[in-house]
């Protein structure tokens, strides 16, 4: 299963004088069982690109494919569509709305018009992914903390059992503690359950230590795409577009050009203890 | 559909309507509605249509960018023709079933309609030429003279202008939470009117509260800059009556006089041929 | 002299049950002493709920002590007729940037403050531009805020408060809902006002990268100060901080790691150039 992006372009307030071009051409494919991280700064084209993976917006130019066929001209699909790539939005928390965290979870299950103990099993496995216990069920969310509110509001799109999951800066605005607990969980989800995620991220740091490709987009283009290695090595690059690298990252290449041997572009702090250990070994 | 709403936006060109004082403005919006619904004749509606032409020329505002605002209220619009067409009681012209139209109506109709066209028309090519600060400012100026009968005057134009300045933002917001609640399956747009009243329950709940949550921290930072009502609270621009208000208010003036004149024309034609 | 001194101070949040009774009485902050030196950046770490947003409100005189003592400028923010020179004296910056802009056009909104405290037209005009000058915004003063970059309503915000001629600038979080090009933006700006304006800056935030620019860092945890140092001093502590659930900067994560491992490298390192200085020598 894949979803494909093909030739996509997007214009904002297109006609009018103010109307933008978001996305310019986009081309990827999004094969299933990735784990990928967008990065680029504000208005660089990703929020854009990750809503028309669902329908939310349709493509001025260009055709988005699912398994090979472009199911967006019919509005019924659009609704199976949605359930099957779900969206977490920037700070989710701001949608919840009901009385309880149960029946806030259900909505999307409910929505699905599933039959009741189909939608009972879904809310309290969403919910159990996500770290929230039972004696929680019936509190309202909005008694809850902001990291478990954001966890909740998770739930809710995880209760509609997608196959792909794509969060929008998940980690926006929560402390070092909230944010691990977030990541480590869609961590968990993609190990165990073999989710497809679309992670976007500001932080070069989180990108490297949990995705397995990295999408770059910069004015409504994609910049680079691939393996983590492989982008994070256009160091001077990324830091043109205001981006940067990992700082284990230039500490790898600054390194290398003091005659220190690094065998590939270093991503983490665990890598690069193992290749400084055998720089000093031999 | 909201971006088509053109009241309380501020079309930001430079031109002689944007420059006069916002009081002048009030007061000439003011004058002008009370004058439309004194208006009884062709003549008096042909001097509003040509008055208000002159000044969205004089505006710069393009008078397509005006008429967008009128797409909103259409169904209003088009209720109070109907309404007036069909209770109008007179001499009748086309007959059917329950329904009659007379000559009387059709003149009613045609006047109200036009009459609400010139309003919104008027009413918005005051807020596309104000800024929302100066409406306010000029909003609280004339209201100053109420404040010995106890109206909060600067609290009014206080809270008007927050609204102006949050409304942007709040709608921004609407968006954002229809889409996140269509991601998880939400449908606004099909079933009867009780299921589509309550699909708006996700989307109102969490509007609501942000609303609050924004009213509550936008207090904590005004008490923060030493907001404390308008007691010995200054203003960086003052409003200052110039040369082009007196002349504003010297074209307002005969404006309504003209108006005036139109409503006797007939009478005066009526004098000048029993002196003949 | 100090800018700011606190002492016991103490902060109690009432807990209220279903039926309206207080259940229990949670202590934001738990005798609090400190001191901040005029022309000081103090950078104020903590994780959610450990009582730094609290200890910045109480700055501003926007909260009253429970207990104990806090003194700005050498005013006890228990007088009531001085709260008012008091939230000049300490302007705040707060977390969500559209949540503290009040006017529709920027050089309105910064106006709004010298307004409240009834400085005549003709200097706030003047203060007003100094103000967006020294933030980099002039060229903005009659555009909507709406139209702004997080980064750039941020700025605005800063703005806001410097025409209020304060001595010391407390912004909780400022950073928090920004990309990182806003963020570095702000930082600039706060650098700046400390170094060339001789502006006390309270920054309170939990990006370890940003503590690093200040003087000094308080780490925060339950109400208390756990930490107090320089920069070096504090992240140096890698066990501790990693205890109450911060980061420390991945440099010295790395040096720490290092070190476990036999290689002798400082334990108090910062940046990359430094950990490349270091590991140079040791070759």
């Amino acid at each position: 299963m894949s979803i494909e992006v093909r030739d996509v372009s997007y214009v904002y307030e297109e006609g009018s004088p103010h109307s933008k071009a978001a996305l310019d051409h986009v081309s990827l494919t999004i094969e299933k069982g990735e784990f990928i991280g967008i990065i680029g700064h504000t208005g660089s084209g990703k929020s854009t690109l990750i809503q028309h993976l669902n329908g939310l917006l349709k493509p001025s130019h260009g055709e988005i494919l699912y398994d090979d066929v472009n199911i967006l001209e019919h509005k019924e699909n659009l609704r199976q569509l949605r359930q099957k790539v779900g969206l977490v939005f920037q700070y989710p928390e701001h949608q919840l709305f009901e009385m309880t965290i149960w029946k806030d979870v259900a909505f999307g299950p409910t929505n699905m018009r599933l039959p009741q103990d189909e939608i009972n099993r879904r809310v309290e496995n969403a919910l159990s992914m996500v770290g929230i216990s039972s004696d929680f069920y019936q509190k309202s969310p909005f008694e809850l903390s902001g990291g478990q509110k954001r966890r909740v509001a998770i739930a809710g799109v995880l209760a509609m059992e997608p196959d792909y999951l794509i969060l929008d800066e998940p980690t926006a605005g929560l402390d070092p503690m909230g944010r691990d607990a977030i990541l480590g969980k869609v961590m968990e989800l993609h190990r165990e359950l073999g989710m497809t995620v679309v992670l976007v991220s500001h932080s070069m740091e989180d990108v490297a230590r949990y995705v397995n490709r990295i999408i770059v987009m910069d004015e409504g283009t994609v910049k680079f795409d691939g393996e983590p290695r492989a982008v994070f090595s256009h160091r001077d690059e990324l830091e043109a577009m205001g981006l940067g690298v990992p700082q284990v990252t230039k500490l790898g290449s600054l390194l290398q050009n003091r005659g220190f041997r690094m065998e590939d572009t270093v991503l983490t702090v665990d890598q690069m203890v193992g290749q400084i250990r055998a720089n000093f070994q031999s | 559909m909201l971006r088509d709403i053109t009241i309380g936006q501020y079309y930001p060109v430079d031109s002689v309507i944007h420059r006069l004082d916002p009081r002048t403005k009030i007061i000439g919006t003011i004058v002008y509605i009370i004058a439309l619904f004194l208006v009884k004749n062709l003549l008096g509606f042909g001097i509003a249509i040509i008055a208000l032409a002159a000044l969205i020329s004089l505006s710069k505002v393009p008078f397509r960018y005006i008429v967008r605002g009128l797409k909103t209220i259409v169904i209003i619009l088009l209720f109070t023709v109907l309404l007036n067409m069909f209770l109008t009681k007179g001499d009748p012209l086309i007959h059917f079933w329950i329904f009659t139209i007379t000559r009387q109506g059709i003149y009613t109709a045609g006047f109200m309609g036009l009459r609400l066209i010139l309003l919104i028309i008027g009413s918005s090519l005051m807020t596309l030429t104000t800024t929302p600060i100066q409406l306010t400012d000029g909003i609280e100026s004339l209201l100053r003279p109420l404040k010995k009968i106890k109206v909060p005057a600067h609290d009014i134009a206080m809270m008007m202008s927050i609204a102006l300045r949050f409304i942007p933002i709040l709608l921004e917001e609407t968006d954002k939470i229809m889409k996140a609640q269509m991601a998880r399956g939400a449908d606004f747009e099909s079933g009867n009117l009780l299921q589509r009243a309550k699909s708006m329950v996700p989307i109102l709940v969490p509007l609501f509260i942000s609303a609050f949550r924004r009213a509550d921290e936008l207090a904590t930072a005004m008490e923060a800059r030493c907001y404390r009502g308008d007691v010995g609270r200054t203003r960086m621009k003052e409003l200052h009556y110039g040369r082009r208000d007196a002349v504003a208010y010297l074209i307002l003036l005969l404006f309504v006089g003209g108006l005036y004149a139109s409503r006797y024309l007939p009478a005066v034609s009526q004098l000048l041929h029993m002196i003949l | 002299m100090d800018m700011v001194r606190s002492e016991g101070l103490m902060h109690e949040y009432a807990v209220r049950g279903d039926d309206g009774e207080v259940t229990q009485r949670i202590r934001a902050l738990d005798h609090v002493d400190l001191s901040v030196q005029a022309g000081e950046f103090i950078a104020v770490l903590g994780h959610n709920g450990s009582g730094k947003s609290t200890f910045a409100k109480h700055v501003n005189a926007l909260l009253f002590p429970d207990g104990g003592t806090l003194w700005v400028d050498g005013m006890d923010t228990k007088e009531e007729d001085r709260v008012w020179e008091i939230r000049q004296k300490a302007g705040m910056v707060f977390q969500n940037p559209d949540n503290q802009i009040i006017a529709s056009v920027v050089e309105e909104d910064v106006a709004f403050g010298p307004e409240n405290l009834g400085v005549e037209p003709t200097k706030i005009r003047t203060d007003v531009e100094d103000s967006l000058r020294a933030v980099n915004m002039l060229d903005y003063r009659s555009h909507s805020p709406n139209k702004l970059s997080g980064g750039q309503k941020q700025r605005v915000a800063i703005a806001g408060v410097l025409a209020m001629k304060p001595k010391c600038i407390v912004l909780d979080e400022p950073t928090a809902m920004l990309d990182p090009s806003g963020r570095q933006e702000v930082m600039r700006t706060i650098q700046r006002l400390n170094k060339e304006d001789n502006i006390t800056i309270l920054h309170i935030t939990h990006y370890m990268e940003e503590a690093v620019q200040a003087d000094r860092v308080v780490v925060m945890d339950h109400g208390k100060v756990v930490l107090n140092g320089t920069p070096r001093e504090v992240f140096s502590q890698v066990e501790t901080i990693k205890e109450i659930g911060l980061d420390v900067p991945q440099m010295t994560e790395l040096a720490y790691r290092l070190r476990q491992e036999g290689l002798e490298v400082p334990a108090d390192i910062l940046t990359v150039e430094e950990m490349v200085d270091a590991l140079c020598r040791l070759k």
